[in-house]
């Protein structure tokens, strides 16, 4: 098998898989009891905050772990709206957000709430001098990706966190980092973001678990009034609910094995984008989609082929690509949609994405298989 | 119209009689005026030379006018004709447009016939699916379609799954056609397309 499709979820790593089942089997106490291996459960998730929480270049007592991005990214949101509900009911995003930044944005509109969606440019971008126009004196909360995971485009949150401090705006900065983390690098003490969504199964580890990072600026005491979940108090009061040791303490180690070589994995992601790129565009009819910088995304688009016959096509082969986002399979992109792509073009997108395995021979392999299909199928009229 | 059905009336009694020479002018005429029926007759008997010398060109002319006026058993033997050249060119494409228009109308002993002529038929696959290309890439959206349907009937499974999709919900110019596009999505899955066989077992799996 050829796995391009590392933005959708990555491959788990048999030393992370040794410590999740190591975590099951012999450090099965529930962090909460008093007793021996209690205790040892409880340090042991405590140690894997230390550790998200230092590769995400923040403070331990600030991440709470959830069990996916999707969750994160609601919490946020919700925490945000009712955090500011004195100030106003007014959010801005963007039009390209994961449908978890989306739905719950739409929910709180159908609660009262109004939404301004940013819309990106033909590449795929968005601007902080889109926020500022469009930012209000009830403005209380501000979604902006990191790293759009269909385009790979990265968001300036820097700039965009300058403008709500320059303006004196009270909305916080939320943004959904699941593409960026251990992709983009970025400190979540200089990021400028209150709001960190990450998510554990994009960087190698086991799917179900993710963490919320709450910034300074987030009342964390009157969070706990508005918790995710109410129960025994876990996750700071914030989460209740007994941790999920085993995927957290997988969690930490696949943190820590893409730390321990990032410059490298980063390096030879980028490569290989670059490589896929010069592949690709070779091939008579395929054009890129975005100029998406991240280094381990890339959106091209074989003009006229739906990319549905593609995937599957490909899929045939051993090869596994995304049309689009994993997310939405079957339904037109959102994204693509947002960024007034052509029709033939939005038909045929493919998005290829990297990992730190990923070798020159799959993208060749990919590249002889995207010929075949043009060579041998028809396209759209 | 009368007249017509008294020709094809007398002219079908005479020829179960075996007065081929009697029947043929009153069945002729009848044909003439455009009965479909007496067409058929006319057809078999020049065909089999019965009270008229043998005419292979006569016969194809008027098993196409049979064929033309919706008879699907008239299609598979002009179809025949055409991939035999009896009485005319012989022409592997157009024996399978005329055996799938038989198929598609419902005559399922069509399918047999229409396999071993698409079998036949490869040379007019590749000539189609290369004009449909030219025609793609000049902005011929007509052209492309009619090259596209071309290639369908001689059996690429490509094309037909390609008519599938274009058809089910339309695209363009062309308006949707389910019917059509579930008839090809059945011959795309006969002739192997993968994704053709996984949706139609997705589709009889939902029925």
């Amino acid at each position: 098998m050829i796995y391009l499709d590392h933005a959708a979820t990555t491959p788990v790593p048999g030393e992370v898989a040794d410590t999740v089942r190591d975590t099951l089997v012999h450090q099965f106490g529930n962090p909460s009891s008093q007793y021996g291996i209690g205790r040892e459960a409880k340090a042991l998730v405590s140690r894997c905050r230390e550790t998200v929480a230092q590769a995400l270049g923040g403070q331990p007592g600030r991440l709470v772990f959830t069990s996916c991005g999707t969750e994160s990214d609601n919490f946020a949101i919700r925490l945000a709206a009712w955090q500011g509900r004195h100030t106003g009911r007014h959010i801005i995003t963007t039009a390209v957000e994961h449908s978890a930044v989306l739905e719950p944005c739409k929910q709180l509109e159908q609660e009262g709430c109004s939404v301004t969606y940013l819309k990106p440019d033909k590449n795929g971008n968005i601007t902080a001098a889109q926020v500022a126009e469009s930012l209000r004196a009830d403005t209380v909360l501000v979604s902006v990706m990191l790293v759009n995971n269909e385009t790979g485009c990265v968001f300036p949150l820097r700039e965009i966190s300058d403008v709500l401090k320059s303006a004196g705006s009270k909305a916080l900065l939320h943004t959904d980092a699941v593409q960026g983390f251990l992709k983009v690098p970025f400190r979540a003490d200089t990021l400028g973001a209150d709001l960190i969504s990450v998510s554990g199964h994009k960087i190698g580890a086991p799917k179900g678990v993710g963490a919320l990072y709450l910034g300074a600026r987030v009342n964390a005491e009157q969070a706990k009034k508005h918790a995710l979940l109410a129960g025994g108090g876990q996750e700071n009061g914030l989460r209740s609910g007994t941790e999920a040791t085993a995927q957290l303490a997988g969690f930490a180690k696949a943190v820590e094995l893409r730390c321990a070589a990032l410059d490298e994995a980063l390096a030879h992601m980028a490569a290989i984008k670059q490589y896929a790129l010069e592949q690709l565009l070779a091939i008579d009819g395929v054009v890129r989609v975005g100029d998406g910088a991240a280094p381990h995304v890339l959106a091209v688009s074989l003009v006229g082929y739906p990319s549905a016959n593609i995937v599957e096509d490909l899929s045939a082969q051993g090869i596994c690509v995304s049309a689009g986002s994993a997310c939405h399979r079957g339904k037109a992109s959102h994204v693509y949609e947002a960024m007034n792509l052509p029709k033939k073009v939005q038909s045929g997108v493919l998005r290829v994405s990297f990992g730190p395995e990923t070798q020159e021979s799959d993208i060749d392999a990919l590249a002889a298989a995207l010929k075949r299909h043009r060579d041998t199928r028809f396209p759209m009229l | 119209m009368l007249d017509q059905k008294s020709d094809y009336t007398e002219g079908l009694r005479l020829f179960y009689l075996k007065k081929y020479d009697e029947a043929l002018p009153l069945l002729l005429r009848a044909a003439e005026a455009g009965d479909v029926k007496s067409q058929h007759f006319v057809a078999m008997l020049y065909e089999n030379g019965n009270g008229v010398a043998r005419d292979y060109e006569k016969a194809a002319y008027w098993y196409r006018r049979t064929a033309e006026s919706g008879d699907r058993e008239a299609m598979l033997t002009y179809a025949m004709i055409r991939a035999l050249g009896k009485g005319t060119d012989a022409d592997a494409a157009d024996a399978c447009h005329w055996a799938t228009l038989s198929l598609h109308s419902g005559n399922e002993k069509a399918r047999q016939t229409l396999s071993i002529l698409r079998a036949q038929a490869q040379d007019a696959v590749r000539a189609a699916t290369e004009a449909f290309t030219a025609a793609h890439k000049a902005g011929d959206a007509e052209e492309a379609m009619r090259q596209l349907n071309i290639a369908a009937e001689c059996g690429s499974g490509n094309a037909q799954f390609a008519l599938f999709q274009l058809l089910y919900d339309g695209q363009g110019d062309v308006p949707a056609d389910k019917v059509s596009a579930l008839l090809w999505l059945r011959d795309a899955a006969e002739q192997g397309h993968a994704e053709a066989k996984a949706l139609l077992a997705t589709c009889e799996g939902q029925a």
